[in-house]
């Protein structure tokens, strides 16, 4: 036989098997071929969706805005509506009907008439008011802006004749003092009462916010979480009070949309906590529905999920216990009823402390994470007697 | 393991084509051993032919929707491996070596020896001696059926060297096969 035979022969009739390790490697690199081949064809699919989900978290801060501030207005307008029906006249001055529902309509209502008199501001060092509060062609036609300038514009209830009742002293307990400027708010009074809150939350941390650049594949979702609880609360001046919460129910969430074996998915991290707050309140005029809060809260963690498409594991062991963090906020309170008030807010809470714990993956330091939320919520105080 | 019988080619190469992972390990287990042979006359030894083999499996699966199904599927995967063999040789090194000028010239052998078979050992061990660019062209040659002029252009050597590389090669490895162990 030739040599050149022989040798060919010897080399295609090769009894031995390449080992399994070969075919794996082939396996393994064909898997890596396809992730990318998804990519090349997903990603700029993917890429023209992330427009919307980049600008969705900022538009969902926005609408948490919104909400709080639709509820405000749907509260000034009814009260403002509720003014314009029930007035009583004094002379030719009408009282807004938030006063009456803290009772001075009764009080004045129980005086004769002749005894009452709206007067005129003249308080020593004072500028003089006019007495009678009249609604004007242009509060008509601008009911918010009458009811702003209604709320913003102080009633002054003189009379004489009449010594101030024990209960008009519960409501208006200044009214005779040299401060005039709480006449029609029950400050400081021992309030409890219970609060609701949606929050647009955020997990800050360096995959939240790389999934905010367009040119990552991971997209960070809008992502909203419920608050629930009770609070307690009490005027220490005029114009501050100092209000506890205690939320039972307090959800943080996070969601992405992400990129994992070849498909996008769905992931979204859900936090429990139960959340204990202090804050004081500081309204900005006298007199106004509005307050600015500022405070602190500190949170304990209950549970914590990580979900992917739906299939949830339990990941409470990565997150820290304790939470705690600054909180601020613009309220906007009214009395609905007699000793009932009702309010909206908008509160900003940021952690201050890494809750992330650390797992077998990621060490605690290369996962920091901070907590972040837009609160806007409805609370309703009742004034203890 | 996976039921190659049951599937023809066609079929083999349309799921192929779908990157069906299945129709891949068919594919890849009804050439391998040949192949593997074959990158084992080029590396010499069985890392570096293993090596071969699965960077040239991984290019078939790339490049099998290229396969238009003219000319015999196995020659079409034998010529990638072979290429796939050339290409990693020539990154190596060493790659490229010859036998020296200064050795006698060994004119072919037309004698036709007795030759047994040989344990696949027995052969890359002789195989291993050769220096890489002599046991490339001897390969070319006797494997592919290349002409010198061909190997030449491949190459890119002249089909003078082409030719005394081999004859060299086959000389040689003649005398290590009919050395007595």
């Amino acid at each position: 036989m030739d040599f050149n035979n022989w040798y060919k022969n010897q080399i295609e009739s090769n009894q031995e098997y390449p080992p399994d390790k070969v075919w794996e490697e082939i396996h393994n690199t064909l898997d890596i071929d396809l992730v990318w081949s998804k990519l090349d064809k997903e990603v700029p699919v993917a890429s023209s969706q992330k427009t919307k989900w980049a600008i969705a978290p900022f538009v969902s801060i926005a609408a948490t805005l919104a909400f709080f501030m639709v509820t405000a207005s749907i509260l000034l307008l009814l009260n403002f509506r509720s003014n314009q029906q029930s007035t009583v006249l004094a002379g030719e001055t009408e009282i807004p009907v938030f006063m009456q529902s803290i009772g001075i309509s009764e009080v004045l209502t129980r005086q004769p008439s002749s005894d009452l008199a709206l007067a005129s501001r003249s308080l020593p060092g004072s500028q003089s008011v006019p007495a009678a509060m009249r609604v004007s062609p242009m509060t008509s036609r601008y009911p918010l802006i009458a009811t702003l300038v209604s709320f913003a514009q102080p009633v002054m209830i003189t009379s004489d004749a009449v010594q101030p009742s024990a209960e008009s002293r519960l409501y208006t307990s200044d009214i005779f003092s040299d401060d005039h400027e709480d006449a029609i708010t029950p400050v400081r009074s021992f309030y409890v009462g219970m609060s609701g809150q949606l929050a647009n939350t955020w997990l800050l941390n360096s995959k939240t916010i790389g999934g905010l650049q367009m040119y990552e594949t991971t997209s960070t979702l809008a992502s909203y979480g419920e608050s629930f609880g009770f609070i307690a609360g009490k005027g220490i001046s005029n114009r501050i009070h100092l209000e506890m919460g205690l939320d039972i129910i307090s959800r943080k969430q996070q969601r992405y949309h992400e990129y994992i074996h070849g498909r996008f998915v769905e992931t979204r991290l859900n936090m429990d906590y139960t959340k204990l707050s202090i804050h004081a309140g500081w309204n900005i005029s006298p007199n106004s529905p509005f307050s600015l809060v500022a405070g602190m809260y500190s949170a304990y963690l209950r549970g914590a999920e990580f979900a992917i498409n739906g299939q949830s594991n339990d990941v409470r062991l990565d997150y820290r216990r304790m939470d705690y963090g600054l909180l601020v906020g613009f309220e906007f309170s009214r009395p609905v009823l007699t000793n009932l008030q009702m309010g909206a807010g908008f509160y900003s809470h940021y952690g201050l402390t890494n809750i992330f714990s650390g797992n077998q993956s990621i060490p605690r330091n290369m996962g920091q994470t901070q907590l972040l939320s837009f609160h806007a919520g409805l609370h309703l105080r009742y004034h203890l007697k | 393991m996976v039921q190659k019988d049951l599937y023809t080619e066609k079929e083999i190469v349309a799921g192929c084509v779908k990157h069906e992972r299945r129709f891949q390990e068919i594919l890849y287990r009804m050439h391998a051993r040949k192949m593997y042979g074959i990158c084992l006359g080029y590396a010499g030894e069985r890392q570096l032919a293993q090596d071969m083999l699965q960077e040239a499996f991984i290019k078939v699966f790339r490049k099998i929707d290229q396969y238009k199904g003219s000319g015999s599927l196995e020659g079409w995967i034998r010529k990638i491996v072979t290429n796939t063999a050339i290409d990693i040789l020539r990154k190596n090194p060493v790659a490229g070596e010859f036998f020296s000028d200064d050795l006698m010239v060994i004119p072919d052998s037309t004698k036709n020896k007795a030759l047994s078979d040989m344990e696949t050992k027995d052969l890359l061990a002789h195989i291993a001696r050769l220096p890489e660019g002599a046991r490339v062209i001897f390969n070319l040659y006797a494997l592919e059926g290349m002409t010198h002029q061909e190997i030449a252009d491949k190459l890119n050597i002249s089909s003078g060297t082409s030719k005394s590389q081999y004859s060299r090669a086959r000389y040689l490895l003649q005398q290590w096969v009919d050395e007595p162990n």
